[in-house]
């Protein structure tokens, strides 16, 4: 069937404006020059609450908010439409009740020359969404940007997309140069493959963790690093990470290890001392009250020792300090003469020294001259340098005492820590004698050059 | 304890241990399952 040409215009006229009126998702509507209403479809009125038979006739521009309307925006609009012969405009709109909504649209001069028509969508919710998504984008950037931690933004493979400013000055490497694997370069030669194969694990768990190395750009020390990331966005791959300097920690917990080490084996090596002690005191000793009394001595004496390591941190001791705790721990008066030049001891030697001035202590308290008015103890010592070594000389000497009959002659536990003990650990050169009014006794040791 | 004395027994052993009174109870104890202590090593 033929159309007649007049026919076919009044038909697509017709067929045009059934297809603005039903558009409902979209608001269609016509100004004239002076921008008042002159069509109004279905999709402008839901959009704006404003229906046709209310505005037709009145200004277009209420949809406007009143800051937009006050600086000229559908003004504006309407100039660049007829000089460019269309506008763009996308920007927050006003309806009817005062509430907002964000408006996508486009203004066309009329083939007529007497208006305008302006095709507009509502894209409120993708607005909202786009801002929620800046906003949650500048809150990342403000925190990744002020926390110490080296911050990065990464693909699920561990390819680089962004670094932080701080990954930047550390590691000596700008945001183009980390990209992609860029920044292994900050990554200890040792660690790297390591650090690469972890994102092969993170793959599968959803997260990346690793202690590795980073060069710190500045003094070229390698630090390390506690290095995490996750996946935060399914549909883009991106995974956001951080690396913690965790080096001073780590090396605290290295020393600590260390310590705990010494500790344990300082620990063992007391338990096998106190436990020789108690056998070779079993060996000498004529019943568990003697058994008792002996032990429960010679470990006080082991204990005031450790104490005075401890307090000096197992660094060296000084002689005179051994030699007074053990005199003042027996009850020795003042009578007692002490004396000698400064000498300090090593914590191996301390030990074994005090262990046998315990033994001639506590023998000066039972038969020598501890034990009677008469006797007098000296206990002295002076250094002696040749071309080897320098030495320390303590002479233990009893005067005045008469021997009581019951005295041991045997050699016991305490001949045995100086004649054998102390030579054996210490390379002393020892002499004990029993003389006819007390003991005497030397002990002569090695200190090393510069002590 | 019956199989390290008899494998011990009737070796010869050179004790490695600074504290004197331990290197002397594992001589005493080496040489009551008989072995031979050829002494204690200088510390």
């Amino acid at each position: 069937v033929e159309r007649s040409p007049g026919k076919a215009a009044a038909e697509d006229s017709d067929l045009f404006r059934h297809i603005v009126e039903s558009a409902s998702d979209f608001a269609v509507f016509a100004l004239d020059t002076e921008g008042n209403v002159i069509a109004w479809n279905v999709g402008a009125e839901r959009l704006t609450g404003y229906s046709e038979q209310e505005i037709l006739g009145h200004a277009g521009d209420v949809i406007f908010t009143p800051e937009d309307r006050a600086g000229g925006a559908p003004e504006s609009e309407r100039s660049t439409a007829a000089r460019l012969g269309r506008s763009e405009d996308e920007r927050w709109h006003q309806r009817k009740d005062g509430s907002r909504f964000w408006g996508s649209g486009l203004m066309m001069p009329l083939r007529t020359g007497n208006g305008f028509v302006k095709i507009m969508r509502d894209r409120t919710a993708q607005r909202l969404k786009e801002l929620e998504l800046s906003e949650s984008e500048e809150r990342f950037r403000m925190l990744a940007t002020s926390i110490p931690q080296l911050v990065f933004r990464s693909a699920g493979d561990g390819a680089r997309r962004w670094g932080s400013p701080q990954w930047e000055i550390y590691a000596g490497l700008t945001d183009a140069e980390s990209r992609g694997f860029g920044w292994l370069e900050a990554i200890h030669p040792d660690d790297r493959a390591v650090t690469r194969a972890m994102w092969q694990d993170a793959h599968h768990s959803g997260e990346y963790y690793i202690e590795h190395r980073i060069r710190r750009h500045a003094d070229g020390e390698y630090r390390w690093h506690q290095t995490r990331a996750k996946a935060v966005d399914g549909a883009t791959g991106e995974w956001v990470g951080t690396s913690a300097d965790i080096h001073d920690i780590r090396t605290l917990q290295d020393r600590q290890q260390v310590l705990l080490s010494e500790l344990q084996h300082r620990t063992r090596n007391l338990l096998s001392l106190v436990q020789a002690i108690a056998r070779q005191t079993m060996k000498s000793s004529t019943s568990l009250s003697e058994f008792a009394a002996q032990f429960e001595s010679r470990l006080a004496a082991l204990s005031r020792v450790q104490g005075v390591l401890a307090r000096t941190d197992h660094g060296p001791i000084k002689l005179e300090q051994i030699v007074r705790a053990e005199l003042d721990a027996h009850g020795a008066d003042g009578s007692v003469e002490i004396g000698g030049p400064d000498v300090e001891l090593p914590p191996n030697a301390a030990q074994a020294l005090a262990l046998a001035i315990h033994e001639l202590a506590t023998n000066a308290v039972k038969y020598g001259a501890l034990s009677q008015h008469s006797g007098t103890l000296q206990v002295t010592w002076n250094l002696r340098e040749n071309d080897q070594d320098n030495f320390v000389k303590l002479e233990w000497r009893e005067t005045g005492v008469s021997l009581p009959s019951g005295m041991p002659v045997r050699r016991g536990y305490g001949r045995e820590l100086i004649e054998r003990a102390l030579p054996y650990q210490l390379d002393a050169v020892t002499k004990f004698e029993l003389g006819s009014d007390g003991v005497r006794c030397s002990v002569e040791l090695p200190l090393g050059r510069g002590k | 304890v019956n199989q390290v004395s008899n494998a011990l027994h009737g070796a010869r052993l050179l004790i490695v241990e600074d504290e004197y009174l331990l290197a002397r109870e594992m001589a005493d104890y080496f040489e009551n399952i008989g072995a031979r202590s050829l002494g204690r090593s200088e510390p």
